[in-house]
Parts: structure tokens; C-alpha cells; sequence
């Protein structure tokens, strides 16, 4: 089970005790990475967060007809809350880190996310700083084989990076404005 | 080394009939003497009139800008006058206000103030060849396509050999091969002639090969902090040695 997995679990019962099932499905809406949030690993998140004492079992949600065993509804611990506090408040490390920091967040966490969101704009500018674009002749068809090849591999990787930046830089526009703007912000 | 170019904390705001707009807020930013560095964000982001501030077209609400050191606030009208003419370079966007002029003739035109009619001339087809667009000395603007409207503005501005030159949107509306022969040449005229440029786009992508990428949005300027900025300068001078050009 992956970090990532464990926090949005414990991100998702700090929102409202819910069961495993609906827990999967929460986050199979969200569009993150699958490989950093995997849903089927739900239930080992469950019951490592439960031993870890950061979340309990709220009792049985009612039972539907087609359920083969009662579902268990959990909600967070006082632990777990200030777990997910700390969790919350630390720089992501990485950029799903950072996509799940924002499906987290609460209201009151704006202006650390806005902090974050800046932090990660930065190093991705800096990384597309420091790409070698390749000569524009070795995209065309009469560039030996090999530098043609290089070159279009290299405008997937800088291709990627400014899909990044560009959504970092709307991400950060909105942000702003939900602060700027509190009036704006809604639910 | 001081930088050529400091914005420092500089904000900017607008009327938009009664509500006002922040169009710039804080905005700190350097360029050092031969960096080429681009700026994008969407429309209305405010990449126009930070250009506008930086040749000095307007003024501040909040902040300072410094050309090699110098406020400009503190500049009397003839010095900032002399400062656009002679130091910093704005490749026009719009063509001459004669559409039938040659483009030869329009490039000379900046060059009134200080060479004849004849060597005004002579460097015209020099800058047209310096951007290779020396083909379309004899034509006119409306005869031009986006790419080479581009290239003969880059030529006007950088006929006067300034220290800066700005280019506003420079790629919008050109294709890949075209968008990198003006990347190509920028580079060389940051790198070659020691110009620092600073270029504008609407996306990321059309200012790849820069050697710093803002972005701005929102009002805000985001990039590498200037404590974590390589001395670009100092490095392409290095190599340039090394390989027996400088």
C-alpha cells in the first residue's frame, strides 16, 4: 500500500465516516494517478490506518439487499486528524504528492496549497530552463535517422513539462483568486 | 555584475470603468547583459504593459524599474526619450504606417536620428540579413507573412544595436519550423551580440530554448527565484572562449 493511498483515505473519512466500497469509488472519481492511489488497496489502507489507531469503525452502515457481508463505516480518530493536520501542511514531494494535496485541502489550508502550487511552478520552469531543445532542423525529414528520432523524444518530454506548467499556472490563478476574491469561494 | 534590467516589487493597475484591475502585482524580475529570457501567460495576463513599463511607456503604481541601475522614475522626458531611442529596442508589431513602403526603407526610417539617408540604408539590408530575411528588402508589409513580419521587426528594432530588445508575442499564429528560425536568431542576438532580450508568448511552449521562463498569471510573476538563477552570462562567455569565439 502507498503512502499516497493512506492519506487519501484518511482524507476522504476526515471529510465524512463513510465504508471501503464508496472509499473506492470516491477515488476512482478523482482523476489521480492510479499508480500513486490504487483503489483496490483500500482495505489494506483500512486496516493499517485502524491498527495505527488514526481511524475506528463507526459501526455497520445499513446493509443493502445485494451485500454478501455488513459494511463498515469508519471515521477518524483524534490521532488520525492530527496526523492528516501534518500530512497536509508538509511540501509535497512529489507531484502526485501535490495532485493529492489539493483533493485534500480544506478552505483553511488556501494559502499553504497556494505556497505549494508556486513551489511547484518553479521547479518546473526550472526544469524546462534547463532543457537542450533540440536544432529545429533535426526535426525535419532530412535529419539522419537517429537525431530525428532524439528530437522527437524530446519534444514528448518538453511536451509533458509544459502541459505541467500550464496547469500549474491555472491551478495557481485560481487559487489566488479564491483568496483574492473570498466572496467567490464556494461550499 | 549588476543586472541590466531590475523590476523591483513593481505593481500596476488600470480602470476598467468603475472597477479597478490589478494587472501586475509585485512583480520583481533581473536580466543580465546577453540573457534571453521569455515571459508567457495567457491574454490579458499583463505581458504588454510589463514590456511597456520596462521601456518606460508607463509608470508604476508601486515598485521601481532600473535600467542598468538607473530609476527611471527619476528620468527627466529627454533622457527616458533617449533611453528608448538608443538603449532599448521594441520590435514593432504593427508595420509602417505607409503600407506601400518598402521594407528596407521603413527599417532605415529608425535610423534617422543618426545616419544618412544612403548608410541608414546599408544597415537596413545588414539587420534584414542579420534576421535572414534579406529577400524581402523590396517588399512591402502587406506582402509579408506572420513569420516574416516577425523577422523585419526584429530587424527595425535591433538596427539601432540596443542593449535591450523586447519582442511582444513574436510566434503567435506561426508553425514549429518557423517558430524555432526565430528562436534561433533571438538566441544568437542574446548570445552573439550581448543583447539581453526579453520575449513574450501566450504559451510555455513558444519560448522553449530560452534561458529563463517566467510565467504570468493572475498578475504574479513566477519563476526561479534570483537566489537559485545560474549566471547564464558568465557561462555562455565561458564557452565562447573555450571554443575560440569570444
Amino acid at each position: 500500500m502507498s503512502a499516497p493511498t493512506k492519506y487519501a483515505v484518511l482524507g476522504l473519512l476526515s471529510r465524512r465516516p463513510t465504508y471501503g466500497y464508496a472509499l473506492m469509488q470516491q477515488l476512482r472519481r478523482w482523476s489521480i494517478d492510479p499508480t500513486a492511489v490504487r483503489t483496490s488497496s483500500v482495505y489494506t489502507a483500512l486496516s493499517r490506518l485502524e491498527d495505527d489507531m488514526l481511524i475506528e469503525p463507526r459501526g455497520p452502515a445499513a446493509a443493502s439487499g445485494t451485500d454478501r457481508q455488513p459494511r463498515i463505516t469508519y471515521g477518524t480518530t483524534a490521532a488520525g486528524e492530527a496526523r492528516l493536520e501534518k500530512w497536509l501542511a508538509t511540501r509535497p514531494a512529489s507531484y502526485d504528492e501535490l495532485r493529492l494535496r489539493i483533493a485534500m485541502a480544506r478552505p483553511q489550508d488556501l494559502q499553504l496549497l497556494i505556497g505549494f502550487v508556486i513551489a511547484a511552478e518553479q521547479e518546473c520552469l526550472e526544469r524546462l530552463e534547463e532543457i537542450e531543445t533540440p536544432p529545429i532542423e533535426a526535426l525535419t525529414a532530412q535529419a539522419p535517422w537517429e537525431a530525428l528520432c532524439g528530437a522527437i523524444l524530446g519534444t514528448l518530454d518538453t511536451g509533458e513539462l509544459a502541459g505541467r506548467a500550464r496547469w500549474l499556472q491555472e491551478a495557481r490563478v485560481a487559487l489566488e483568486s479564491m483568496r483574492d476574491h473570498p466572496a467567490r469561494r464556494r461550499g | 555584475m549588476s543586472p541590466l534590467l531590475s523590476l523591483e516589487s513593481v505593481s500596476k493597475g488600470f480602470w476598467r470603468g468603475q472597477r479597478p484591475v490589478d494587472v501586475l502585482t509585485d512583480v520583481s524580475l533581473t536580466l543580465d547583459a546577453g540573457e534571453l529570457a521569455g515571459v508567457w501567460g495567457p491574454r490579458s495576463a499583463g505581458k504588454t504593459t510589463l514590456l511597456e513599463l520596462i521601456a518606460g511607456l508607463q509608470d508604476p503604481d508601486a515598485g521601481r524599474v532600473l535600467f542598468d541601475g538607473r530609476d527611471l522614475a527619476t528620468m527627466t522626458d529627454r533622457e527616458r526619450s533617449t533611453l528608448l531611442h538608443r538603449e532599448i529596442g521594441i520590435a514593432p508589431r504593427n508595420g509602417p504606417a505607409s503600407r506601400d513602403l518598402p521594407i528596407d526603407r521603413w527599417i532605415s526610417l529608425a535610423l534617422l536620428d543618426r545616419a544618412g539617408w544612403r548608410d541608414g540604408l546599408r544597415r537596413a539590408h545588414q539587420a534584414l540579413e542579420r534576421v535572414g530575411a534579406a529577400d524581402v528588402a523590396r517588399a512591402a508589409w502587406d506582402d509579408l507573412s506572420d513569420g516574416e513580419r516577425t523577422l523585419t521587426s526584429i530587424a527595425r528594432a535591433i538596427v539601432r544595436e540596443p542593449r535591450l530588445l523586447l519582442v511582444d508575442d513574436p510566434n503567435a499564429g506561426l508553425g514549429l519550423l518557423e517558430r524555432g528560425e526565430i528562436a534561433t536568431l533571438l538566441r544568437s542576438v542574446a548570445h552573439d551580440a550581448g543583447v539581453s532580450v526579453l520575449v513574450t508568448a501566450a504559451d510555455v511552449s513558444e519560448i522553449q530554448g530560452t534561458r529563463t521562463i517566467w510565467s504570468l498569471a493572475g498578475g504574479r510573476l513566477v519563476g526561479r527565484p534570483a537566489s537559485r538563477r545560474a549566471d547564464a552570462t558568465v557561462v555562455d562567455m565561458a564557452a565562447r572562449r573555450a571554443s575560440g569565439l569570444g
